[in-house]
Order: structure tokens, then sequence, then C-alpha cells
């Protein structure tokens, strides 16, 4: 039972965070606080990525070297798996790019409309 | 957020200690990035983090007046062309859009030692154009975000 | 509404951790994920990049096109910044 929690935890640990950020993009009104919940989502599917690619008995991704030169021959059990950190370094990168559009399309609605919550901001725009 | 700031303690930290360190340890990351966990993606961040930084502090008009934000996407897209052209350059050798493969290793084992292979040549070519767009784009979308406009500046 | 949103949520979880007793074991070395491709990378990485970093090898070089398009996201994403926050404005200089 103990060794199944063990194994399983960082897994709930991103679900609990995954549905945190779902809360924060279908509970609140506010467009900024949907805005923050997608961040805590995308923090949440890279955790669980990261999570995923753990081997134990390994160490980070980089080739051990002497004087200088890799060491012959390379032992792939001896790294953890990089795909994973590749995928999810292009992933931060690209949350930031929808993080900075998303702040621009609502600098330029309180700019028209001087409001940022949902509700009243749909009643001016349906006037 | 694009007014200088009062406190002349906060300005002489800034200026004195902290963005030359960032910048410093973004070169750091750039150029170590082939020995140890670091290159474009996350240099790039981190040099805008300190461009950021100053013009948090110092105020846009003050940090850095000759990067202004109209010309920084001339920079970004010149980023996406060194990629795209380290794509192209294989192809005049025979081989595929971003084999490096066929480059000729005798041009560039004077420059460094380390860079025994033509592949690691390119991948670096390719992460001086990742670096060069994703600072460019980070520091021009902070620069839009915080304009402001002349129509209500006046209001 | 607010309950319906709580419901939701619990329910997702729910089956979040249903679901994931089918995923492999945290840190098991023998989980597909972690061996036939991950493998092959840092193998070819050593004997035809010549560079340690194996995330960076795998980035420019194996995912080249892959990355190539990420460079063009951010980049469209910094013009789409410009173009949504100054057309129909004057210039301020």
């Amino acid at each position: 039972m103990i060794d199944e929690i063990a194994a399983r935890f960082p897994y709930w640990a991103s679900g609990l965070l995954i549905a945190i950020g779902l809360y924060g993009m279908i509970g609140k009104r506010s467009l900024v606080k949907k805005l923050i919940g997608m961040n805590i989502f995308q923090s949440a599917i890279i955790l669980f990525f990261i999570a995923g690619s753990l081997r134990h008995g390994a160490t980070l991704p980089i080739l051990l070297r002497k004087d200088g030169h890799i060491i012959e021959p390379i032992a792939p059990e001896l790294y953890v798996n990089p795909l994973p950190h590749v995928l999810m370094l292009t992933a931060i990168v690209v949350s930031v790019a929808i993080t900075g559009v998303a702040l621009a399309f609502l600098v330029r609605i309180y700019r028209e409309y001087e409001d940022l919550d949902e509700e009243s901001l749909l009643k001016k725009v349906r006037q | 957020m694009t007014e200088r700031h009062d406190s002349i303690i906060l300005h002489f930290v800034v200026r004195v200690f902290m963005v030359p360190f960032i910048v410093m340890f973004g070169a750091y990351v750039f150029i170590h990035g082939e020995l140890s966990p670091g290159g474009g993606f996350q240099a790039g961040a981190i040099v805008a983090s300190a461009f950021v930084l100053a013009r948090l502090t110092l105020g846009t008009n003050h940090s850095s007046p000759r990067i202004q934000a109209h010309y920084l996407i001339w920079l970004a897209s010149f980023g996406v062309g060194i990629y795209v052209l380290a794509g192209l350059i294989p192809m005049f050798f025979g081989a595929n859009f971003l084999d490096y493969n066929s480059l000729p290793t005798e041009w560039f084992n004077d420059i460094a030692e380390h860079h025994r292979t033509a592949r690691a040549m390119g991948l670096f070519i390719v992460e001086v154009g990742v670096f060069i767009a994703v600072f460019s784009v980070l520091v021009t979308m902070y620069d839009h975000l915080t304009f402001q406009h002349r129509e209500e500046q006046d209001d | 509404m607010k309950w319906l949103t709580l419901a939701f949520l619990i329910s997702f979880l729910g089956l979040f951790i249903y679901v994931s007793a089918d995923l492999p074991d945290r840190g098991d070395p023998h989980a597909p994920g972690n061996t036939h491709l991950a493998a092959e990378f840092i193998e070819l990485t050593g004997e035809e990049i010549e560079i340690p970093n194996i995330v960076s090898a795998i980035l420019a070089d194996f995912r080249a096109h892959d990355t190539l398009g990420e460079t063009i996201v951010i980049f469209t994403a910094g013009l789409a910044v410009l173009l949504v926050l100054q057309v129909g404005y004057k210039r301020n200089d």
C-alpha cells in the first residue's frame, strides 16, 4: 500500500494542480484569474511530464566526462530520460508566449470597456 | 510601470549589481550550454529578465533608449532568420534541410577546439538564433504591454 | 452553479487517481517511455554530436524542425502582441 502511494504521489499532485487550474478557469469570473488558472494548468502538465522522466539510480542528462572527453562506452541507463525535458523546455516557452498574447488581449479589452469581469463584460458587449 | 522609481538605493543596486550580474550569468548559461544545463531558450529568458528589471526600476526611457520597442521585433525576425539560414546552408552542400552533418568541418576547426563535429557547430548557430528570438520577443512583449498612448495621457 | 463546478472537479480528480493506477511506477527504469527512443538518443549524442548536454543535442539537432516551429511560434506571439496593442493608435515618438 505504502509502495503504491510512493510510486504514484507525483501524478496525484499534478492532478490536484490541474484541478486547481481548472477551477480557476471555470469557477472564477475575472478574466485575469482565468489566465492565472491557465498558467497553473500548464505548470501542472510540465510537472507531470518531468515526474514521468525520472529513473531510479540515474543522474541528470549531461554525459559524464573525464579530462574534457566523453567517457566511452555510453551507458543509457545512467541518465534520466532526456526527451520529456526537451519537450517541456519548449512547452514553457510556448506558455510564456500564450500568456503574453492573452495579457495583450486583456489590455485591449480593458481599454475598450474598462472592465474585466466576465458577466458584466458580456452585458456591455451585447448592448 | 514605465516611470522612473524614486529610490536612489534601488537605482544603485540595480545598475551596479543586479543587471550586470544577470546579463553575465545569461551569457554564461548560453556559452556553457553545451557542457552543462543551459542553452538558447534559458539564456534568452535570463537576459530578457535583466532588461525587464531595468525597465521596471529605472523607467523605460532611462534604461536603454537605443533599444526601442518598435525595433525589437526586427531583431526577433533576425533571430528566426539565423535559424532558417542555418537550415538552408546544408542544402547548398547537397544535404537535406537542417542536416548539419554535411557542413565542411575544416571551416571551424581553428575557431574552437571542443567543436569537433559539424553537427555541434550547426547546433551552436541554431542556439544563437533561438537566443536572439526569445530575448527580443520577451522584451518587446513587456514594452508593448506597458506602452502609454498619447490619447490616454491626455484625459 | 458553484456546486456543479465543484462536483465536476472532484469527479475529474477521482478519475485521474483511478487512471493513474495504470501509469508506470515513478522512477521505473523499464517503463516504456524510458527505454527505446530515449536510450537511442543518449547513445547517438555521444557518438555523432560529441557534446555532453543531451537536452541541447535533442533540442537543436534531432528535433531541429520542432524547435524551428517553436521559434516561429514565439516570434508570431510577439508580432500578435504588437498588432493587438498598436493597431488603431498613433505612434508616440
